[in-house]
């Protein structure tokens, strides 16, 4: 019987790799694990409500800013033009705070046009380049509403809401509830339940839809 | 069919019934069943829909997040629906991401077909597919395949429930129809009873039961009333064959009699036959050998058809010159009224059988008088007129002459009567002046008459009275016949007794009325009359000291024979009839003056009356007068039956 | 009478005349007598004498030659003037006929002449008794 259950899961397996695979394939081999974050990504933004969602203008596009580093590379482009909750989506990359700093913004705090941009944004992924300035950049933008979403190793302890994370070839993510309660962020249940870790107040708390 | 035709009413309402029932109940059944069912499928289709719906909305995230065993577990939860065999997860490229198998051996509940979404019901297994959406986008498919065990379990029981209920049903039906088909058959079956006892053993008094009020009733009602009518007309059939029977018999009776008495007939109308023929001859005879002249016209057209020789001899004509002739020929033209004689038309109208006068015209134009009596016949089946010819010129002519005479008689008569009148009268006159002269003369001249004188003077002054008296009988006399008067019914006792009066009676006289006179019917004046100048005339002579004058009636044989009866001088025989004629006396006239008329007047008016007047006399001792009058024409009904009778 | 206005006598027969007269003046009766011997003389007086010498009393015979009785009595009695002198018919004939006329023409009597002389007198006294008794009208009327 239980040879049976992994035969299938095996199967399973396989047929979700052969699915993914021709999409997975087709770009370079290192790309397609950012494709997949890609795509989860977007489907966090599925799974986050942010403040006055609701009565927020549809017309408004879902920023998703990236700072730091791009591992992305051509990884949006096969879903540049989904719609997130009836709404574009608009990627931004932004230099690292290190870039930033040289460009002239002496005081974080003070209003730069690309913090600016940076703050209004719903996602904010950090690279892993900016792993030196975590807890800075994540400080950035603390208090706005602003999904941190990163795949480097403490995301979550440095304050972040979303961290990546590779579990047997496969892309998974660990959640701060804590961090998305400080953003004022709701995290869906369901996303919840699929974080391999879960970290800050009770599970039952998010659970409110 | 006919098998069910056959049945017994009871056993068929029963059938009906039940299967009514039974169909009823199947229906109800299977409807039920089938709505069951239906209702089932539905809801199973749902539940595994919504349970679909649900596992999609689970599966968001694990399928977004390619977490193929958070999708598997959340398969897992299937477990608890038993019916569901299968679930899967599908990626939007239609693999397989995440299943579920109830039983890990049965591999076999893969779907066959992929729907996006929908239902499908399929080698027993339910298959519903759901999209997984995610923010607007299939990112997905659910699928749940369920076997349909509940479904039949559900089917099972419905249909145990059926069955029983089917059963129980029936049984109930059965014993109630069973009870209550006996409203209806038992009712017929009394009335097939009715009828088979009527048809078997013809009897018509068997009525039906009537139980109920419906049209099984109305039909017991119609049956019974039917035997009973039946009945009564089977009675009635029994009396009028008897009856008829009875008249069958009379009837050949009758005919029996009917034909003797034919038989009879025949023999009579052969005699009567016979007799006819015999008249008829006789008829002939008397026809040919007739005296008066017959002619024999055909009754409508007039045109003669025979006539006798008596008749040819009469019109001077032969027989071939009357016949086919218009009985008109006969007659005159001033007789003739519109092509037919007058007297033709009078018999044809009314005067049948009464005789008539006209005139005939002879061939050579003469005319002559005749009496015709004519009547209707029917000769040889035709309508004809007979008429009897008779010549009357003979008889007119001494009609006319006797008329002629009548009238100069009557003119003498009138004139003599106006003569008798005026010639006394004219011829009193001179009398009166005589006597008055003379009376004058022996009056004035008294002293220078002698005896001599005075009685020629006293004879003229008699002779004059006498003359008097002698016109005054003639006038009387005259007086008889003249004038008429009414005719009364007359008293007799009351004229007697005023008669009596009238005559100046001397005491020495008595008159009696011995019986009753009657009441008769003359002219009062006449009658007084005549017992005037009888009473006067035995007054006048009685030579007797004591007189004794008796006046009686009897009846005799139809006529009153009245009595004048004297105790005078009485009369001889030889002057019986004398004394009856004019201005004869008895006496000389010297001794009684007396007219000489009395007698002759008393005789002209009883013998006017039709009755005879004689006497019977002894000479010295008296003379009875007697008179008869004809009760029958004169008399009148006794004053005491006329009072009854008007009374 | 009652007058002594005439009385006519209608008579043709001389004798009968003779008889009336020597009857009145048996009866001492004052009234001149007017003999007249038929109807038409007699006419002739009543015409004449309608007022003077109108006689009070008319005896009248009824066998009359030329005119009778009954004529007269027709003229008379149609005269408006002469009609209301009394008229008794004097005259032999006992004829019911002649009594009707008679009658019939207002005659105030019928008296019979008597063969008997006494008797005939006895008849003219009761004529001079009754129209002596008997009221008239006056002369002239």
């Amino acid at each position: 019987m239980r040879i049976k259950v992994y035969k299938l899961i095996v199967l399973a397996l396989v047929l979700f790799i052969a699915a993914i695979a021709p999409k997975a394939w087709a770009s370079s081999a290192a790309s397609s694990e950012y494709e997949v974050k890609a795509a989860f990504l977007y489907n966090f933004i599925k799974f986050v409500d942010w403040p006055g969602e609701e009565t927020a203008d549809s017309s408004e596009p879902i920023s998703i800013a990236i700072i730091g580093k791009d591992p992305f590379g051509k990884a949006f482009k096969p879903i540049e033009d989904k719609l997130i909750k009836d709404r574009k989506v608009v990627v931004e990359r932004f230099k690292g705070l290190e870039e930033l700093e040289k460009s002239g913004a002496k005081d974080k705090s003070e209003q730069h046009p690309q913090i600016d941009a940076i703050r209004k944004c719903h996602l904010l992924f950090i690279c892993r380049s900016e792993e030196e300035k975590l807890e800075e950049t994540i400080n950035l933008v603390k208090g706005h509403s602003v999904l941190t979403v990163a795949d480097t190793e403490g995301f979550l302890e440095s304050g972040g809401i979303i961290n990546f994370l590779i579990e047997k070839k496969k892309v998974r993510f660990e959640i701060s509830v804590a961090a998305a309660k400080d953003a004022k962020l709701k995290v869906r249940s369901q996303l919840l339940r699929l974080a391999k870790r879960i970290v800050g107040e009770k599970q039952s708390d998010e659970a409110k839809n | 069919m006919s098998i069910l035709q056959n049945m017994a009413i009871r056993h068929k309402l029963i059938l009906i019934i039940m299967l009514v029932c039974v169909t009823g109940l199947v229906l109800a059944g299977v409807i039920f069943i089938s709505w069951e069912s239906s209702v089932f499928r539905n809801n199973m289709v749902q539940n595994v829909s919504t349970q679909a719906e649900m596992i999609a909305e689970n599966c968001k995230a694990s399928l977004a997040f390619q977490d193929a065993e958070d999708a598997k577990e959340t398969l897992q939860a299937l477990r608890v629906e038993s019916s569901i065999v299968f679930g899967a997860v599908y990626t939007k490229e239609r693999k397989v991401f995440a299943t579920y198998y109830r039983d890990y051996a049965e591999m076999k509940v893969h779907p066959l077909e992929f729907q996006e979404s929908g239902f499908s019901f399929d080698e027993g297994f339910l298959s519903v597919f759901r999209p997984i959406v995610l923010d607007g986008e299939v990112i997905g498919t659910v699928c749940l395949r369920s076997d349909l065990s509940p479904m039949y379990q559900m089917l099972k029981r419905n249909i145990g429930i059926i069955i029983a209920v089917l059963f129980l049903s029936s049984l109930a039906a059965f014993l109630m129809s069973s009870r209550l088909q006996k409203v209806i058959s038992e009712p017929i079956l009394s009335l097939a009873k009715v009828a088979k006892v009527v048809s078997e053993e013809k009897d018509y008094s068997t009525r039906a039961v009537k139980r109920g009020n419906d049209e099984v009733g109305l039909l017991i009602d119609a049956i019974n009333e039917m035997m009973e009518q039946i009945q009564r007309r089977d009675t009635e059939l029994v009396d009028a064959k008897e009856k008829l029977e009875v008249r069958v018999e009379e009837r050949t009776e009758e005919l029996t009699t009917a034909n003797k008495q034919l038989t009879q007939e025949i023999a009579v109308r052969e005699r009567v036959e016979e007799s006819l023929r015999k008249t008829e001859e006789k008829y002939r005879i008397q026809f040919e050998g007739a005296l008066d002249a017959i002619f024999v016209a055909d009754a409508e057209t007039g045109i003669i058809i025979d006539c006798n020789p008596a008749a040819m001899k009469l019109v001077g004509r032969e027989k071939s010159e009357l016949i086919g002739q218009h009985q008109r020929i006969l007659h005159p033209p001033d007789k003739i009224d519109g092509g037919f004689s007058k007297t033709y038309k009078e018999h044809f109208k009314t005067k049948q059988g009464q005789t008539l006068e006209t005139q005939i015209i002879t061939k050579k134009g003469e005319i002559k008088d005749v009496a015709v009596k004519a009547s209707l016949l029917e000769v040889g089946g035709k309508k004809v007129m007979q008429g009897i010819f008779r010549d009357i010129t003979i008889r007119k002519k001494a009609e006319l002459r006797q008329a002629q005479l009548l009238e100069q008689l009557e003119n003498a008569n009138n004139e003599l009567k106006d003569f008798a009148y005026v010639v006394s009268h004219d011829l009193k006159a001179p009398l009166r002046g005589i006597k008055t002269l003379a009376d004058w003369i022996s009056t004035d001249y008294a002293d220078k008459l002698d005896e001599s004188g005075k009685e020629q003077l006293d004879l003229l002054v008699s002779r004059v009275g006498r003359m008097h008296n002698l016109i005054d009988g003639i006038l009387q006399y005259s007086r008889v016949g003249r004038v008429r008067e009414e005719q009364l019914d007359v008293n007799l006792n009351e004229l007697a007794s005023e008669v009596i009066d009238m005559v100046s009676l001397p005491e020495n006289i008595t008159i009696e009325v011995e019986s009753s006179l009657p009441t008769i019917k003359c002219e009062r004046t006449r009658i007084m009359q005549v017992f005037q100048n009888l009473l006067s005339n035995a007054v006048k002579y009685m030579d007797k000291p004591q007189g004794h004058i008796k006046i009686g009636c009897v009846e005799e044989k139809g006529f009153w024979k009245f009595s004048i009866a004297d105790n005078g001088p009485g009369i001889e025989e030889k002057f019986f009839e004398k004394i009856f004629q004019m201005f004869q006396t008895l006496s000389p006239r010297d001794e009684f003056e007396s007219t000489g008329i009395g007698l002759t007047v008393v005789k002209k008016i009883v013998e006017m009356y039709g009755g005879k007047i004689w006497l019977e006399s002894k000479l010295g001792e008296g003379s009875t007068f007697f008179f008869t009058l004809s009760e029958k024409e004169m008399g009148v009904k006794n004053e005491n039956l006329k009072t009854s009778f008007i009374s | 009478m009652r007058t002594s206005r005439p009385v006519l006598l209608v008579e043709d027969d001389s004798v009968d005349a003779m008889t009336v007269k020597r009857a009145l003046k048996d009866l001492n009766v004052v009234n001149p007598l007017i003999h007249k011997i038929n109807g038409e003389e007699a006419l002739e007086y009543l015409r004449a004498h309608q007022s003077n010498g109108r006689p009070c009393l008319v005896l009248l015979d009824l066998n009359m030659p030329k005119m009778n009785g009954i004529e007269f009595l027709k003229i008379v009695k149609d005269n408006e003037e002469l009609k209301s002198i009394p008229v008794v018919v004097l005259t032999t004939s006992r004829e019911q006929q002649d009594k009707v006329e008679s009658f019939r023409l207002s005659v105030a009597g019928y008296m019979l002449k008597s063969v008997d002389y006494q008797r005939f007198v006895d008849t003219i006294r009761t004529i001079d008794l009754y129209w002596t008794l008997s009221e008239l009208p006056q002369n002239g009327e």
